[in-house]
């Protein structure tokens, strides 16, 4: 598996997006939640309102974890643009349960386009994908990088 | 098995303005911090998921939706049609696109959709979006 890939012509049908374990603390919800002005924040400070939505703890919200799945492209493929990120939430998260967010490649344009099709999952410490999609990225080709 | 949501349908395609939103330094240094993306802290331009943020949950518009249960959001599409730079004003304004009901074994959940556009100081479309949320029945 290749860990880091920079050009269009690096990558192949079936390629993993190498998965990107984190852990959201309850710190860094309580300042996403404040940056994204959030009021109603029960579901991510309390237990019991966590639990009428099937978490035992405090849940993680789902804008949050989509950065992650983002980090994990942006890592795989530091030079790609992410142009489409689109994702189902299927099962809520918790806080400081480690999640894994990564992809599959399943589509590829040509080197014109550097268009890169992934399928991508977050998979909870149970092995369930409690989030999964699909990105769109562009990466440029090795026809048009500047000679050295 | 669906059935008619109950809410205000008069709504349906209405746009509505949300306002501008500075991007400040402070604000991505923060966003970083909290999703843990030392990489992007490091430049002046936001991540794609920087919009997510941009949206507070109370100012939805209400329509009025008579469905109770807990409220959780279902799915996210973005489109970066730009970058968005630190000092960039987006103006936000969204669209009630579908309200839908679905019954399944834990009962009737309702589904409401929404897009979303984001744009510049200059007026350029900078992100799209599509955003659901969903009311279930309260887990046992």
């Amino acid at each position: 598996m290749k860990t880091t890939v920079h050009y269009f012509e690096e990558v192949e049908l079936g390629d993993e997006v190498p998965a990107l374990e984190r852990r959201a603390t309850p710190e860094a919800v309580r300042l996403f939640v404040e940056i994204a002005r959030r009021k109603n924040v029960k579901l991510f400070t309390e237990s019991e309102a966590a639990r009428k939505v099937g978490s035992s703890k405090p849940i993680v919200p789902g804008d949050l974890v989509m950065a992650y799945i983002a980090q994990a492209l942006q890592k795989w493929a530091p030079e790609a643009t992410i142009e489409v990120l689109d994702v189902i939430f299927r099962q809520p998260m918790s806080q400081m349960e480690p999640l894994h967010a990564g992809g599959l490649v399943t589509d590829l344009g040509d080197p014109s386009d550097g268009r890169v099709t992934c399928d991508v999952f977050v998979i909870g410490e149970q092995g369930d994908r409690l989030v999964l999609g699909t990105a769109q990225l562009t990466m440029p080709s090795k026809e048009s990088a500047p000679n050295p | 098995m669906t059935s008619l949501p109950n809410f205000d349908h008069t709504l349906l395609g209405t746009d509505f303005d949300l306002g501008r939103v500075e991007i400040t330094r402070q604000m991505l240094d923060k966003y970083c911090e909290a999703v843990g993306d030392a990489e992007a802290a490091a430049t002046d331009v936001a991540p794609i998921t920087l919009p997510t943020i941009l949206i507070a949950p109370s100012e939805f518009p209400s329509i009025g939706l008579k469905h109770s249960g807990s409220h959780v959001l279902a799915t996210w599409q973005l489109e970066s049609r730009q970058p968005i730079y630190v000092d960039d004003t987006i103006a936000i304004s969204m669209r009630l696109e579908d309200v839908y009901a679905k019954t399944g074994r834990s009962g009737t959940m309702v589904f409401v959709v929404w897009s979303v556009n984001f744009s510049n100081q200059h007026g350029e479309t900078v992100a799209l979006g599509r955003k659901s949320f969903i009311t279930r029945p309260v887990a046992d």
